[in-house]
């Protein structure tokens, strides 16, 4: 039998890939070194340039817009941890600003006088990372055993419960008529916050850092820890613990078949992105002296998710664009700080309707006609279970004969 | 064990009395997971859509502490605002978030719900308070409090728990008795096979919305007479409450959402009032944990196979 | 001459949802370098048998042994590092990901390298890195011509027949003792069917061991060693192709009653 070879697939060129990928091959083009290393120098001159402006001309405003910048480097790391769990994992975890929360109350508790305790920074460190990560743990392994939205509701409630913690830990806790701990324990200051925490004891005799003003320092030390963050996800996503995510994510039944063990990865991805968002909150009470409930409502979480999802789930470019896009309006705008929630669910709305990978996203989202994960093994197996015996093996053994079969459309009724 | 014995018939009746309302919100939620495997996240924000539209009645209708029409009359035409109301705003959340995503990978839907719930809790805290809103419950329902022993309650406490009752007696002879609530059923069970067989499936998802969200309207109201009070931000943890209803009543399971609600409130109710009343929300939240980890089928559901 | 190994002994082996019991006291042996090919009518549980065979399904009740080695009870991905890999009806490539990333999930229980490793160029973990890099290389060897040139494009933007070959070298990739390939020439034009035979048979001469589910009659009778017939869960035929091909309760099973009888 002379068997004539099919035609060879043409690899596509250069420009037709970039077409053909999309928001994939400029995700890659825009996280390069060569694009990333000016862009991260830039931006650490900026507060330079601003306070030579500042100096040479009439305009004031270095302080204030290093501030700006300083939070849009904030919440770029939060929307990065946030793209690790829900971009790459596909977990959603909305009870993510809870972890941003108790680094920051597990800061200010180690260094400020609420508890009497100064720890030195790697202490610190160590103790916010400890307890973020054993959050984590505790909400994690019951809930990542459970289907997708079953970790939505327990996280949104996990987020729900740490805030009215934060709101009752003013006291000692009371459980059926016996107090816990002496009666002026008062852990979290209730509505009122921790004030006076310590900023981060840098050693003042590093010739530079010294002399630079307070939220210069901040700006600066969340833009490292969003370039290390940014080199992390960016090794993690060419290695094979950010394949096995990605893969679980796409398709976790194939991703089982392969070998992965899916509970620990989500588990680990889960467990990363909180600590993250631990030292991100670490930072940030350093940064404004204090921890306050406001900064960890429910409508945080979402406003971390828009940034995520309007630049783009997956990707990490468009979680920095979005977290910009943001953070400044808010600063500039009085008004737009009343309606900003406003703004937020429907941008996030529209975002999701139309385009709903974001401007830069890399996550399959769009409406498909199959199902995902466990449901279609089912729903392929119930199929195989009630499909009538009229079978593929006589449509096959006709199309070999040369008889054209009708196999996709039914039968026109008249 | 003294205090127990004293405390807990009243206990109890104030666990049923806020069971009750979980469980209307409930149905809600496993009317619409049933149908579209979709957790609506917005169901709760409903609620509190229900309860501001009651209030707005009242805001018209009730002049200086007195009603311009009859109690009765008053609370009916309450109802059918509130259920008119947000029967309308479910079909129209359906319409211009959920249904382009409706085939979409799961997460998407979840992320537009949690946009949609944003969107009304700031659209009421914007437009209309940012502050709790009084119901002036006194100008037309009489403030009777019934006892019964050592037990009291409100007689609005009573009405939200017959009307609760009566309202889930009621969806359930829709749902199992006629020719629409077969049609839903088929449409639960397969949504593909559902439209092959004629059923006009967008047509039996919009009215699951527009009953589900009735419900959580007339919940809305019924919470609104209870308490004399609204809030914008009430169905976040209510909503969050009646899911967890709905989860331990078996996702999906009409009569379970019902059973689930009632002792979701009661069990609630005890630990609040012999336990810990700070950490009540946190057994609420327990409890979900507790039942997902150990049955995640639910108490009353049907094990769907092995989906771990 | 010796008896070959088992390589996979399906003892009794049953699996009911609800009442229906998809796979009935299902028994099989699978020796080494064997193809062995499952057919049998639409929702006779072929693909059930796959599934519990790779831990994708627990069995209601037998067992499962690869090379002597209990399989039941233990998770997909346990099974899939104790030798089976197995490709899908329905393609499940994971689309997002390149070609290239594809067949490197299937390196994946057997390199190490974790997070920690990955930010810090920790030596051994580049080095399991390479490896996976390496595997591809040799898992694509059957379809090099078709995969090569598309090695870094998304699976999403292949065609039909590479996206088979994708989930192919994949499972190549987890160096599996078993192969199971459910119906591995579905969608497949006669052209792209004789291709397939060709690589099933290549697997084999390397060493493989493989269990297909196919349709396409001549296919199996071509490239099988041996055919098992299943119908309504339970195993009717096994044997050599010629003799399951001319065995009535095959035909019946296939045709119906009336057929069978009637012919």
């Amino acid at each position: 039998m002379s068997v004539q070879p099919e035609v060879i697939e043409e690899a596509p060129t250069r420009g037709q890939r970039l077409w053909q990928s999309g928001p994939a091959a400029w995700n890659e083009a825009l996280t390069r070194p060569v694009v990333l290393i000016p862009f991260f120098l830039l931006a650490a001159a900026m507060p330079l340039l601003l306070q030579y402006l500042e100096d040479n001309s009439s305009w004031i405003g270095a302080q204030f817009w290093t501030t700006i910048l300083a939070n849009c480097a904030m919440y770029a790391c939060l929307a990065i941890s946030l793209n690790l769990v829900v971009g790459y994992a596909g977990l959603l975890n909305l009870g993510f600003i809870a972890f941003f929360g108790i680094g920051s109350y597990t800061y200010a508790l180690v260094a400020s006088d609420q508890l009497h305790q100064h720890y030195p920074f790697w202490a610190a460190l160590l103790v916010v990372v400890l307890v973020t990560v054993a959050f984590a743990l505790l909400v994690g392994l019951p809930a990542l055993r459970l289907r997708g939205d079953y970790l939505a509701i327990v996280t949104l409630g996990f987020g729900l419960i740490m805030r009215d913690l934060i709101l009752d830990l003013d006291r000692p806790p009371t459980l059926a008529g016996h107090q816990f701990g002496p009666n002026d324990l008062n852990l979290t200051g209730g509505t009122n916050g921790i004030h006076q925490v310590d900023p981060f004891k840098l050693p003042a005799s590093l010739p530079l850092l010294g002399s630079v003003p307070h939220f210069l320092m901040y700006y600066w030390i969340f833009l490292g820890f969003l370039a290390l963050s940014l080199f992390c996800m960016l090794r993690w996503r060419k290695t094979r613990t950010g394949r096995a995510w990605v893969a679980i994510r796409e398709d976790e039944l194939a991703a089982r078949a392969m070998g992965v063990n899916t509970f620990k990865y989500r588990l680990l991805a889960f467990t990363v992105s909180a600590a993250m968002a631990g030292i991100v909150g670490m930072i940030d009470a350093a940064f404004i002296f204090n921890a306050f409930p406001g900064n960890f409502d429910v409508q945080q979480t979402v406003t971390v998710f828009i940034m995520v999802i309007l630049g783009g789930l997956g990707s990490l470019p468009g979680a920095i664009l979005g977290a910009v896009a943001f953070t400044v309006p808010p600063f500039l705008l009085q008004q737009f700080v009343f309606v900003k929630y406003l703004i937020i669910s429907v941008v996030l709305i529209a975002v999701m309707v139309f385009r709903p990978e974001g401007l830069l996203g890399t996550v399959s989202i769009r409406p498909r006609r199959t199902m995902g994960g466990t449901v279609e093994l089912f729903a392929e197996d119930a199929a195989e279970a009630a499909a009538p015996s009229v079978d593929g093996k006589v449509a096959d053994l006709e199309a070999a004969a040369g008889a054209i079969v009708p196999t996709a459309d039914p039968p026109p009724t008249t | 064990m003294e205090y127990f014995l004293q405390n807990f018939p009243q206990q109890l009746v104030n666990g049923l009395e806020t069971g009750s309302l979980y469980a209307l919100i409930a149905l809600g939620y496993t009317l619409i997971y049933g149908i579209l495997e979709m957790l609506n996240f917005a169901h709760g924000d409903v609620f509190m859509v229900g309860g501001f539209l009651a209030a707005g009645v009242t805001a018209v209708l009730v002049h200086g502490g007195v009603a311009v029409i009859p109690g009765v009359l008053m609370v009916l035409v309450m109802m059918a605002f509130a259920m008119g109301g947000t029967g309308l705003l479910g079909v129209g959340i359906e319409r211009v978030a959920y249904r382009p995503l409706r085939n979409a990978n799961r997460l998407a839907p979840l992320i537009t719900a949690i946009g949609v719930s944003l969107l009304l809790e700031s659209v009421v805290q914007v437009v209309i308070s940012p502050a709790p809103v009084l119901v002036p419950t006194n100008a037309f329902v009489p403030q009777t409090v019934l006892r019964l022993g050592s037990v009291e309650t409100p007689l609005t406490g009573v009405l939200l728990f017959v009307v609760s009752i009566g309202l889930m007696v009621g969806l359930d002879l829709f749902v199992f008795r006629t020719r629409f609530g077969s049609a839903m059923r088929a449409t639960a069970q397969d949504r593909e096979a559902a439209g092959f067989m004629g059923i006009d499936v967008d047509r039996v998802i919009m009215v699951t919305f527009f009953i589900a969200s009735a419900l959580a309207g007339m919940g809305g109201l019924l919470f609104g007479l209870r308490y004399a009070t609204v809030n914008f931000f009430m169905g976040y943890l209510l909503g969050i409450k009646a899911f967890t209803a709905a989860v331990i009543g078996g996702i999906g399971n009409l009569r379970g959402a019902m059973l689930g609600g009632l002792l979701l409130g009661v069990f609630e109710s005890l630990a609040g009032g012999f336990i810990s009343t700070e950490f009540q929300d946190a057994f609420a939240f327990l409890a979900l944990i507790i039942v997902l980890i150990i049955r995640p089928q639910g108490l009353f559901g049907q094990p769907i196979g092995d989906r771990a | 001459m010796s008896e070959p190994i088992p390589i996979l002994r399906i003892d009794r082996l049953s699996r009911r949802f609800g009442g229906l019991a998809a796979v009935d006291d299902f028994s099989l042996e699978i020796r080494a370098g064997e193809i062995v090919s499952l057919v049998g009518p639409n929702g006779a549980g072929k693909t059930t048998v796959f599934n519990l065979v790779s831990g994708i399904l627990k069995p209601s009740a037998g067992s499962i042994r690869l090379l002597g080695r209990e399989l039941v009870g233990l998770a997909a991905h346990r099974i899939t590092r104790f030798g089976v890999a197995r490709t899908f009806q329905n393609i499940r490539v994971f689309p997002q990901l390149t070609v290239r990333e594809n067949i490197m999930l299937g390196t994946h229980h057997w390199t190490r390298s974790g997070m920690l490793g990955s930010v810090t160029f920790w030596p051994p973990a580049q080095r399991a890195e390479r490896e996976a890099h390496a595997e591809v290389d040799k898992a694509i060897a059957l379809f090099r011509e078709r995969l090569e040139p598309r090695l870094d494009d998304p699976a999403f933007s292949l065609s039909y027949a590479n996206r088979r070959r994708t989930e192919m070298a994949r499972a190549l990739a987890a160096r599996p003792k078993l192969l199971l390939l459910d119906e591995p020439a579905a969608g497949m034009n006669p052209y792209e069917r004789v291709e397939i035979a060709r690589l099933i048979r290549s697997m084999r001469d390397q060493g493989l061991t493989i269990f297909l589910i196919e349709h396409h009659m001549p296919l199996v009778m071509e490239i099988s060693d041996r055919v098992v017939v299943m119908d309504h869960g339970v195993k009717i035929a096994e044997g050599l192709p010629k003799e399951v091909h001319a065995n009535p309760r095959v035909i019946e099973a296939y045709l119906g009653r009336r057929a069978a009888t009637a012919g």
